[in-house]
């Protein structure tokens, strides 16, 4: 017998949005920055929203809760809350309804918490206010709300500032108390991005417990197909403001209808599947902005499989016969997703092998660097007291080979960022040694010889905030060439346009300004400028996690190729795991400024590993809800740089230490053992133990790329 | 089990000034009998229930229709509730058998569910009928045995002693007085058994004092 439970008012959606049109005024009339979007959400289930920036995600979730600005409004459609229709509320009533049934959780943590009141104050508000509940009892509620997001310590981080705990734990009071008023509906709009892997894993798991605990509706906006997969049971893929395909999460990555849908699983890379298999193919073009959709399908200029019918007329969201799944394209049965050859024009790297090489051209032994930090005491005021360090880097050795990538991974705040900075000399090596052909590099870069900075040059993170606003496109990338004397000066012009030619942009972008680039754009002039003075290391920070993924899937193969190109080195730095898997040769993998392992890519993802590369493995979110992923979860919270564990210093998390007869070892320095020449780990567990642990990942060999 | 687990949560509910005729749309769009009617932070002001909202003639003015019209329309959710100190509620954590309780005595449907004065959730006579399904449906099929004994202590202990010997596995079960005979208890066991009907009859009439009242299969 059926289980009794289906009911009619069961079936009513918390959420029910049709057809919503939402527009905003601007100058010269308006424009629809989300179209015919229609969705639903049920109880108790987590309704995935994936799309590249500006496609009207957080349009779509802010106009539930009519958060569109003075400018913005709902042009057509209906939107309904349990049955409700939310259009045109105004005033207490919606007040009411946001405070009391619909919650949400933004992307950073420290915009949504009051830097001057105590989090207990803060969490108590919610129900004195809303629910005129008397102080103790709230302070109860609150205390028993923060043991369900696994808050350790939670009645005293009532009394703390928000600064005073780390992001993981902020976004954990952010979420505890969207849940305080036990929301019927929960948005949240990527709450994760900001966050690292290993807490980002925590906060899903979290996520997924307190659906089922709560019963809660949650609309679940991201840009990471990985994190789709993980929490949501139905997925929505979002395009230039419409809904162009929805599907549960299985169907979705089981069988992609949509061609766009399809491009962007193509532009991931997978944990798990070998690196020749999984090559990154680009989305060509971009996300066209609200104002200038093509008529027709939204899609057609970027679609593979663009007909004539496709540039007349707008197809209509249709559900494809026998599945739960939704597409807006007119031939989406007729493409074949397996059979899908990638454009000849486009050029892919890393077919090519690698020439073998022995050369090292950095060589890094036993690098510090220390921060001095100034205590709070009367005795520090008068610089008597006890000196303090942050010790960003401890002992840090390794070699690079010419030509060959090394990725370095980590959490943050575990000295990737501090190592990479004093190798290109921004910061003053404590200790060590570190050589660069031969060359010392432990001093000042103002020390160094000019031919020496020509040869080490730096990609950063944030091409905004590293390019001069008012210098133009051609401007920025002559200035190292000038600088270097790389060339005459009548041939500079000459030389910026072929930079340009090789980043795939073209003359025009010569004259433009930054603030007329996209992100994808900025950063690829970013790569031209570094490459300009034809360097021989280039040191990369975190160059893709600002991007879209297909600028990311773009920008990673056009590096690559450069690579092969000039013969340059890279250093990698990446706190996503199949990124550098993908990306480089050897990797690193950091933790609290010291090195754990290090090795070949190949024999880092596969035992034996380093319990702390297994931990970060295995909270990867993978785009493949099929896959299957050891559950290894870190406890507590990163312990301070100051003062750091002795011995390992993974020694107050590790998820393995009871593997050893006497885990008191693990206070002292822990052995360097040699897996393979190359390869080595840094723990006190013998390697035969090590490799008795299963791989952290499983996945069924799906080639989307054919 | 207690209510918390069993009620349906996130309950539609109403404003107080919500007109009663959106009220009525509303009750039939969502299929619901009851709304609890909600305040700030969702505590309760009142309900709404299919009774409530059947206005007596006798309390209109006039009967011409536009008046009728002009009245029902202007009239607003507080003024036709329950009053919340009129309204029996349960708290979250009541067993789900003193729900039932409540509503038998006091004849009423439904059951807001509160925490404090905040409403957290709906208990009816139909979530109650579903818990009573899932308490006694089978997922896998096997044998429903209907199972008169004395209504003594030890005798349910025997049957049970009897279907382990046997190595029968028990899907649910349930029991209740006999109402015809208040010296013997009927116990309803589901069983996951590779036996025919009769094995199970004979072996279970065969302990003393029981009897197999019923015996059928289900699906």
């Amino acid at each position: 017998m059926a289980e009794p439970t289906r009911r009619k008012s069961e079936d009513i959606p918390v959420l029910d949005i049709e057809n919503l049109a939402v527009a905003y005024k601007v100058r010269g009339g308006e424009v629809e920055a989300i179209q015919n979007v229609t969705l639903d959400i049920k109880k108790g289930e987590s309704h995935g929203i994936v799309g590249e920036s500006g496609c009207g995600k957080s349009t779509c979730a802010w106009s539930i809760i009519n958060f569109l600005g003075a400018n913005g409004y709902v042009k057509r459609g209906t939107i309904k809350f349990q049955g409700k229709n939310l259009v045109g509320k105004k005033g207490e009533e919606l007040r009411r309804l946001r405070g009391d049934q619909i919650a949400m959780v933004y992307q950073d943590p420290m915009q949504s918490l009051n830097h001057s009141m105590v989090l207990g104050e803060q969490l108590k508000e919610v129900l004195t206010v809303h629910q005129g509940m008397s102080n103790k009892a709230a302070e109860k509620d609150c205390i028993r709300m923060l043991e369900k997001v696994q808050m350790p310590d939670a009645a005293n981080v009532m009394r703390r500032f928000p600064h005073q705990i780390s992001g993981g734990q902020q976004q954990r009071v952010v979420i505890a108390m969207a849940l305080l008023n036990n929301p019927a509906l929960l948005l949240m709009d990527e709450p994760t991005t900001a966050l690292d892997v290993t807490v980002e894993a925590a906060v899903l798991d979290l996520i997924a417990d307190l659906r089922k605990e709560f019963n809660t509706a949650i609309m679940y906006i991201t840009h990471d197909l990985g994190v789709v997969a993980r929490v949501s049971t139905r997925v929505g893929v979002m395009y230039a403001g419409e809904m162009v395909e929805r599907a549960t999460v299985e169907e979705l990555f089981k069988s992609p209808q949509h061609p766009y849908t399809q491009g962007l699983m193509r532009c991931v890379p997978k944990l798990g599947t070998d690196r020749s298999s999984s090559i990154l193919y680009p989305i060509p073009g971009r996300v066209p902005p609200p104002g200038g959709r093509p008529a027709g399908c939204v899609f057609w200029p970027r679609c593979d499989y663009v007909r004539k019918r496709c540039r007349e007329e707008r197809p209509k969201l249709r559900s494809i016969a026998g599945t739960e799944t939704w597409v807006r394209c007119h031939f989406s049965e007729d493409i074949d997703m397996g059979s899908w050859e990638p454009p000849e024009d486009l050029v892919l790297p890393g077919t090519v092998q690698k020439k073998e090489v022995d050369e090292t051209i950095l060589e890094v032994k036993g690098l510090k660097k220390y921060y001095r930090v100034r205590g709070n005491s009367l005795k520090d005021v008068f610089g008597m007291g006890e000196k303090q360090y942050v010790k960003a880097v401890e002992h840090a050795s390794f070699k690079v080979p010419r030509g060959k990538t090394l990725g370095i991974v980590g959490e943050s705040g575990c000295g990737k960022s501090t190592l990479v900075k004093t190798i290109i000399g921004l910061e003053r090596a404590t200790d060590g040694e570190a050589r660069f052909l031969g060359f010392d590099i432990t001093n000042s870069i103002s020390a160094r010889d000019r031919k020496l900075i020509q040869e080490l040059q730096m990609v950063f993170q944030n091409p905004d905030s590293t390019m001069n606003p008012s210098y133009t496109v051609g401007q920025q990338i002559a200035r190292p060439l000038k600088r270097f004397n790389v060339m005459p000066k009548e041939k500079i012009t000459d030389e910026v346009l072929r930079l340009l030619r090789s980043m795939r942009l073209d003359e025009k972008y010569y004259d433009r300004l930054p603030r007329q680039l996209s992100g994808g754009e900025k950063q690829r002039v970013g790569i031209a400028r570094a490459l300009a003075s034809h360097p021989d290391l280039v040191l990369c920070d975190e160059p893709v996690s600002a991007l879209d993924v297909s600028v990311q899937a773009a920008i990673i193969n056009l590096l690559l190729e450069i690579q092969e190109e000039f013969g340059t080195t890279l250093i990698f730095i990446s706190h996503d795991l199949s990124v550098t898997r993908f990306f480089s040769e050897y990797v690193c993998v950091m933790y609290l400024g010291q090195i754990m392992e290090l090795g070949p890519a190949e024999e880092i993802y596969a035992p034996p590993y380093h319990p702390y590369t297994e931990a970060l493995l295995s909270a990867v979110p993978i785009p493949d809800p099929t896959a299957k992923q050891k559950r290894v979860r870190l406890q507590g919270v990163v312990p301070s740089a100051i003062a750091p564990p002795s011995g390992c210093r993974l020694n107050t998390r590790c998820p393995r230490r009871e593997m050893l007869p006497d885990p008191d070892i693990c206070l002292t320095d822990p052995p360097w053992r040699e897996v393979h020449p190359g390869h080595h780990i840094y723990c006190h567990i013998p390697l035969d133990e090590l490799r008795k642990i299963d791989p952290v990942v499983s996945i069924k060999e799906v080639n989307h790329a054919g | 089990m207690l209510v918390k687990d069993y009620m349906s949560r996130h309950p539609f509910m109403l404003e107080e000034d919500s007109s009663i005729v959106d009220a009525q749309s509303y009750m039939s769009e969502v299929h619901v009998r009851h709304l609890p009617v909600v305040g700030d932070g969702k505590r309760l002001l009142g309900l709404i229930t299919r009774e409530t909202l059947m206005i007596e003639p006798g309390s209109l003015d006039s009967l011409n229709v536009w008046e009728i019209t002009r009245y029902l329309s202007g009239m607003k959710v507080k003024k036709i509730m329950v009053k919340a100190r009129d309204v029996i509620t349960v708290d979250e954590t009541a067993a789900i058998e003193d729900a039932a309780l409540l509503m038998i005595e006091n004849k009423i449907g439904c059951l807001p569910v509160l925490n404090g004065r905040v409403v957290v959730g709906m208990m009816t006579q139909e979530d109650l009928l579903v818990q009573l399904c899932r308490l006694l449906v089978t997922r896998r099929p096997g044998l429903r045995v209907s199972v008169s004994m004395p209504d003594k202590p030890g005798e349910t202990k025997k049957l049970m002693a009897c279907v382990e010997k046997q190595g029968w596995e028990i899907q649910s079960m349930g029991g209740m007085p006999d109402l015809r005979d208040d010296t013997r208890y009927s116990t309803m066991i589901k069983i996951i058994a590779d036996v025919s009907m009769q094995d199970v009859e004979e072996t279970i009439n065969a302990i003393e004092g029981q009897e197999v009242r019923d015996i059928r299969e289900t699906v």
